[in-house]
C-alpha cells in the first residue's frame, strides 16, 4: 500500500480494480487543518483520465505491473505480437494499447511491455530509435546552418521534420519522446 | 554519458534556485531582521531539536533518535517571554513530516515574533508593515472564517448539517469517490471545502486578505471568544493571491487551559491511531509562572519570497529543497 505522500508523477496505482498511472500529484494543506494529496490519474486500460482526492490517513494500493522488454515480431492484421526474448513467452497488444508507438514499431527490435497481473496492458519505445528514411526530397548540399527543415517519412510510418541536407535512404536517430530528429546515424 | 553516470557525474548537484534569486532572497532576510532591529524587536536563537514539544492535531513532527527535530519554536519562544524577554522574534528553520509540493517542503524558514501588550489587531498592521516592503499589492481586507466560507461555499460552516457540507464537496467534484464522504468529520469537510474551494477562489482576489476568528477546535494556543452565539478562536491568518503566508495569534495565557488542549489533541491522535507526543512541560511550567499578555505571529519566509518574485514554486526559492538533497 502507499500512503498519501508516495502518490508522486508516474507511480502506478490500482484504484476500482485497474490500473492507473499518476500523471499529476498536487499537495493541499490548509493551515491548521488535514493535508490532502489530489491526483490525476490514467487508467492504463483505456487511457481515462479522472481526478481523486485522498486524506493524509488513507492509503492506495500499489498496482501489480511489471514492466519487460520484450522484442516486437509481427502485426497479424487485428494484433500486435511481442516475444520475451529469455522465455520466449508471446503476448498480444491491440491497437488502442499500443497508441502512440505505432508509429515506432519496427520488427526485431525491442520495446518495454508494461504487463499487468501478466497481461500486456501498454508498449513504450526506447527513447531513442534508428530508423532509415524511406521518402524525403532530395538533399541540399552543404546546407547544415540555416536550421530550415523539411518532412520525412520512416521506414516505421513515423514522419519527422529533418534538416534539408539530409536524403532519402538514410539512417538517422530519433527522439520518441518528442518525436524530433537527433542526429544522423554513425555508420 | 555512460561513465559519467558511474561517476556520479549525472547526479543533478546544482542548487534548485537560480543564484539571482538566491541573492532577493538574502537580501529579503536581511531587510526582516532589519524591520525588527528598527522596531526594538530582539532576535534570538531556539533549539531545533527537542525532548518535547506542543501536539498539534494535523502537524507530524520529524523524529530523531530520541527527540524531534521542531515543527514551530512556540514553545521555546514562549519561555522566553515567561522570563521576561520583552518582543522577541526567531528566524530559522523548521521541520514537518511528509509535507512537499508546490507550497511546501519539509524543512523551510519561519519566522516568528511576539509583541508584549499588543493585541491581535495591532499585530496584523504590523505584519502587513513588513509584508508590504516585499509585495505590491492592494490594502488586504479582514474577513471571519464564518464570513468568508459562506461566500465562497454558500454555507455556513458552523451550522449548516453534515449532509449540506457533503454535498457542497460532491457538486463541486473535488475529485473524493462517491459516497466516501457520508464517512469523514465536519473538520475534515471543513478543510477539504477550504483547500479545494475556498483557496482556490483566494487566487483570483488581488486584494489579500486577513481572514480571523477560526472554529474554536482549531484554537491551538490563542484565546478564544463567544462571535454570535458560536465560540472561535482569537487566531487570523494572512492570504496573498491565494496563499497563505502567516498565522498569528491572541496568545493563551492560561496554562491549565492550554495543558488540556495538548490532552484532548493527544486523545484525539491516539483514537486516530497515531502515537501520542510528549508535551513540552517546561513550556507549560512557564506559563503558569505568568507569560505576559501579548499576540504573535509565524510567517512562511519562502513563500514570502516566491510572492515578492512572482514564483510559483517553493523549489525555486530555496538552494536544496527535499528533491534536492
Amino acid at each position: 500500500m502507499l500512503n498519501h505522500n508516495q502518490l508522486r508523477q508516474g507511480t502506478r496505482v490500482e484504484i476500482g480494480g485497474v490500473p492507473w498511472i499518476i500523471v499529476n500529484a498536487q499537495f493541499v494543506k490548509p493551515g491548521k487543518g488535514q493535508a490532502f494529496t489530489k491526483i490525476k490519474i490514467k487508467n492504463l486500460i483505456d487511457g481515462r483520465v479522472i481526478e481523486r482526492t485522498f486524506k493524509s490517513s488513507e492509503s492506495v494500493a500499489k498496482a501489480d505491473v511489471m514492466d519487460t522488454n520484450m522484442q516486437y515480431l509481427y502485426n497479424d492484421g487485428e494484433f500486435w505480437h511481442f516475444m520475451d526474448p529469455n522465455s520466449y513467452e508471446q503476448v498480444a497488444i491491440s491497437e488502442a494499447q499500443v497508441g502512440t508507438t505505432m508509429p515506432w514499431l519496427k520488427e526485431q527490435e525491442n520495446y518495454q511491455v508494461t504487463l499487468w497481473k501478466g497481461k500486456a496492458i501498454s508498449v513504450v519505445p526506447p527513447a531513442f530509435v534508428v530508423l532509415t528514411i524511406t521518402e524525403c526530397e532530395p538533399g541540399v548540399r552543404g546546407d547544415t546552418v540555416s536550421g530550415a527543415t523539411k518532412p520525412a517519412t520512416l521506414e516505421t510510418g513515423a514522419t519527422v521534420k529533418v534538416p534539408l541536407f539530409i536524403n532519402e535512404g538514410e539512417r538517422i536517430k530519433v527522439d520518441t519522446r518528442t518525436g524530433s530528429y537527433v542526429e544522423r546515424a554513425k555508420k | 554519458m555512460d561513465d559519467d553516470a558511474k561517476c556520479g557525474r549525472s547526479l543533478s548537484w546544482s542548487p534548485s534556485a537560480s543564484s539571482s534569486v538566491l541573492q532577493e532572497r538574502a537580501r529579503i532576510l536581511h531587510e526582516i531582521r532589519d524591520h525588527f532591529f528598527q522596531s526594538g524587536v530582539m532576535e534570538v536563537e531556539t533549539p531545533c531539536w527537542m525532548r518535547a514539544l506542543a501536539p498539534e492535531p494535523n502537524i507530524e513532527p520529524v523524529r530523531s533518535e530520541d527527540g524531534y527535530l521542531m515543527s514551530s519554536p512556540e514553545t521555546a519562544l514562549k519561555r522566553l517571554l515567561s522570563a521576561g524577554s520583552g518582543s522577541i522574534y526567531r528566524m530559522g528553520p523548521v521541520f514537518r513530516q511528509d509535507e512537499s509540493g508546490t507550497l511546501h517542503n519539509p524543512e523551510f524558514t519561519m519566522v516568528e515574533w511576539y509583541r508584549v501588550g499588543w493585541d491581535l489587531s495591532r499585530l496584523m498592521e504590523d505584519v502587513w508593515a513588513l509584508v508590504s516592503r516585499f509585495i505590491e499589492v492592494p490594502m488586504p481586507r479582514t474577513l471571519s472564517y464564518r464570513q468568508l466560507f459562506r461566500e465562497c461555499v454558500g454555507c455556513d460552516p458552523f451550522t449548516a448539517p453534515h449532509a449540506v457540507l457533503q454535498k457542497e464537496a460532491e457538486q463541486r467534484d473535488v475529485g473524493v469517490e462517491n459516497g466516501t464522504l457520508v464517512s469523514w468529520d465536519r473538520e475534515a469537510l471543513w478543510d477539504l471545502l477550504w483547500g479545494f474551494v475556498v483557496e482556490p477562489e483566494l487566487k483570483k482576489w488581488s486584494e489579500p486578505l486577513f481572514i480571523t476568528e477560526f472554529p474554536a477546535s482549531r484554537a491551538a494556543m490563542s484565546t478564544t471568544c463567544e462571535r454570535d452565539g458560536v465560540e472561535v478562536a482569537q487566531r487570523t491568518e494572512l492570504y496573498v493571491r491565494g496563499i497563505e503566508l502567516a498565522n498569528g495569534y491572541q496568545e493563551l495565557t492560561d496554562a491549565l487551559e492550554q495543558q488540556k488542549r495538548f490532552e484532548l489533541v493527544n486523545r484525539h491522535r491516539v483514537r486516530d491511531g497515531r502515537a501520542a507526543l510528549p508535551v513540552d512541560e517546561r513550556f507549560l511550567a512557564g506559563l503558569n509562572t505568568g507569560m505576559p499578555d501579548c499576540a504573535g505571529v509565524a510567517l512562511g519566509v519562502d513563500r514570502l519570497v516566491m510572492l515578492a518574485l512572482e514564483l510559483d514554486d517553493i523549489r525555486d526559492v530555496i538552494a536544496f529543497p527535499d528533491t534536492h538533497v
